[in-house]
């Protein structure tokens, strides 16, 4: 007699469609056969799996239609069996494997499209943490200003495309007919973020881009207006460093502020 | 029972969890009129890995509902059957839940969900044998040392029987309670779908089931498949089983009873309607129970 590591063993390739040793398991159902009950359980896995997808990705099912996106989840299913307990996660592979997805290498916009909703899920439900307010930011002594540093929230995202997927995006939001996918001059970032229990995202100046990735490198914000001089006008950098500081913080992305040394960067 | 107040070699039946009525099972399209309304609903039951998430808006309007709500957790991966090691991170993730919400009591199913680091995401039934049993007990003894807590069992509905089984579901289903001293969530529409399926009496199951181990009753709608009915909570209740939740009634006495619906999820109102066939019956029952003694 099979042992119940065997027999799990033999029921998971079974569902997993790899192969029927388990049609031996199974005992005679009154009604159907043995391999008919099986293709129960395999049906239901990718069914399964593909609900989760379309879940997670909504506006990409819209954009690829139900039979091209049933397609493509097929491909992610085989390649990507699940290996989280939890089916949030399940997902989270889809971005790359669109990215790497010869059929798609002609349509980069349907990577960046799963990107951009991954990014929207996954600071939806991500920790909460303290928010630092425009009175924090008041009450730092003006001696202290040179050395203080942010700490950003652990819910927001700084993604690079380079196609109009935000645009893309919006339309399908609204039902409407998306635009043609364009390639964007040149790449940009854009800023997803959670304000007020809702996942959001606008498209960042190439500036507060780089002014972002200095915060998140834990520059000081005299550093951060220093780098902010040199990349465009320095006579009113000092000005711009402080509206994009403020920005974040209504936004709610600065979680903590932190003291060093001043003459630290 | 108190969360906690659980260590092994207590008294098997002290502190079964109170009664709690007719409940629902907790999902986002009903968050707003739940919070913002009064529904002819007495709890909710959470589908515990939904809320098994870092923070944000599902944990914040799960507190807010268990302000208002008792609250039961039922999970769907803790994979009690499987011969893989059991999942340390989900069962610490699960405890965590269990100390923020404080439920009634914690669930989940007699079932296996993957091997090899793999999960299927689906509740797989297990053989019916000793081998079986026994690793079942021990995983359910060693799930409630962890959680420090009693949890219940679910029956699951089933599409296939292993030729190796060696007893019934019921006296294992039975068994399994008996010997690991954990309670059963007995889902009716579960054990008409395995009857439909697998050729037996629905009313010897429910007759096999030791009436002081359960603890909650499960009802949802299923769908027809090819060769055997399958259980997919997208449907309303059918006549059978609403007629088998009336045998369960006679058997058990106020059990606390949920529907469940997972999938086509109607307004919250439908439901609510549904919920009160479900307090007719019970209390129909009851009542003759009450007159014929």
């Amino acid at each position: 007699m099979k042992t119940l590591a065997q027999i799990q063993d033999e029921m998971q390739r079974a569902v997993l469609g790899k192969d029927n040793r388990a049609t031996s398991l199974v005992a005679s159902p009154p009604e159907g056969s043995t391999a008919d009950r099986l293709r129960v359980y395999q049906a239901a896995y990718v069914l399964r799996l593909t609900d989760f997808l379309a879940n997670d990705y909504e506006k990409l099912l819209a954009y690829l239609g139900d039979v091209r996106f049933r397609k493509m989840a097929e491909g992610y299913i085989k390649a990507h069996p699940s290996d989280n307990p939890n089916a949030r996660w399940y997902s989270r592979h889809l971005p790359d494997f669109l990215k790497n997805d010869c059929s798609f290498r002609r349509n980069p916009e349907v990577a960046e499209m799963a990107l951009l909703e991954w990014a929207l899920s996954h600071v939806f439900d991500g920790p909460d943490v303290p928010l630092v307010t425009m009175a924090g930011i008041s009450s730092i002594s003006p001696d202290k200003f040179a050395g203080v540093c942010f700490d950003l929230v652990p819910t927001m995202q700084q993604i690079k495309v380079t196609t109009n997927v935000t645009s893309l995006w919006a339309s399908l939001k609204c039902g409407e007919t998306p635009p043609s996918p364009e390639d964007l001059e040149t790449p940009a970032d854009v800023l997803v973020w959670r304000q007020a229990n809702t996942s959001r995202f606008r498209i960042l100046g190439p500036e507060e881009a780089m002014a972002l990735i200095c915060v998140q490198e834990g520059m000081t914000f005299a550093h951060v207006c220093e780098m902010i001089a040199v990349h465009d006008s320095p006579d009113d950098a000092a000005l711009r460093a402080a509206g994009y500081l403020r920005a974040w913080i209504e936004a709610e992305i600065i979680s903590c502020i932190r003291f060093i040394d001043a003459g630290v960067k | 029972m108190a969360a906690g107040s659980w260590a092994r070699g207590n008294h098997p039946m002290q502190g079964h969890p109170d009664y709690l009525g007719f409940g629902l099972g907790l999902r986002p399209q009903h968050y707003r009129e739940i919070l913002d309304g009064e529904p002819a609903v007495d709890w909710f039951e959470v589908i515990s890995e939904n809320y098994m998430v870092p923070g944000g808006q599902p944990i914040r309007m799960l507190e807010r509902v268990a302000e208002r709500f008792p609250i039961v957790m039922h999970g769907v991966s803790m994979s009690i059957a499987s011969t893989a090691p059991l999942d340390m991170d989900y069962l610490i993730n699960l405890k965590k839940l269990a100390q923020r919400v404080n439920p009634k009591w914690v669930s989940d199913h007699l079932c296996w969900t993957g091997v090899h680091g793999i999960n299927l995401h689906d509740l797989l039934p297990v053989p019916y044998t000793e081998e079986a049993l026994n690793h079942v007990v021990s995983r359910i003894s060693a799930v409630q040392d962890i959680l420090g807590r009693r949890i219940a069992i679910e029956n699951v509905s089933s599409y296939i029987e292993y030729e190796c089984s060696e007893m019934s579901e019921w006296d294992f289903v039975a068994e399994v309670a008996q010997r690991a001293d954990c309670w059963l969530l007995l889902d009716v529409n579960n054990v008409f779908v395995s009857g439909v399926n697998h050729d037996f009496d629905a009313r010897t199951f429910l007759s096999s089931i030791p009436i002081e181990r359960v603890v909650q009753f499960h009802l949802a709608g299923h769908s027809e498949g090819e060769t055997c009915l399958i259980d997919t909570h997208d449907a309303p209740i059918c006549e059978d089983v609403w007629k088998l939740y009336a045998r369960a009634v006679e058997r058990y006495g106020p059990v606390s009873t949920m529907i469940e619906r997972d999938d086509n999820i109607p307004p919250l109102a439908d439901l609510v309607t549904e919920l009160s066939r479900a307090r007719d019956i019970a209390r129909d029952v009851l009542a003759r129970e009450a007159t014929v003694t």
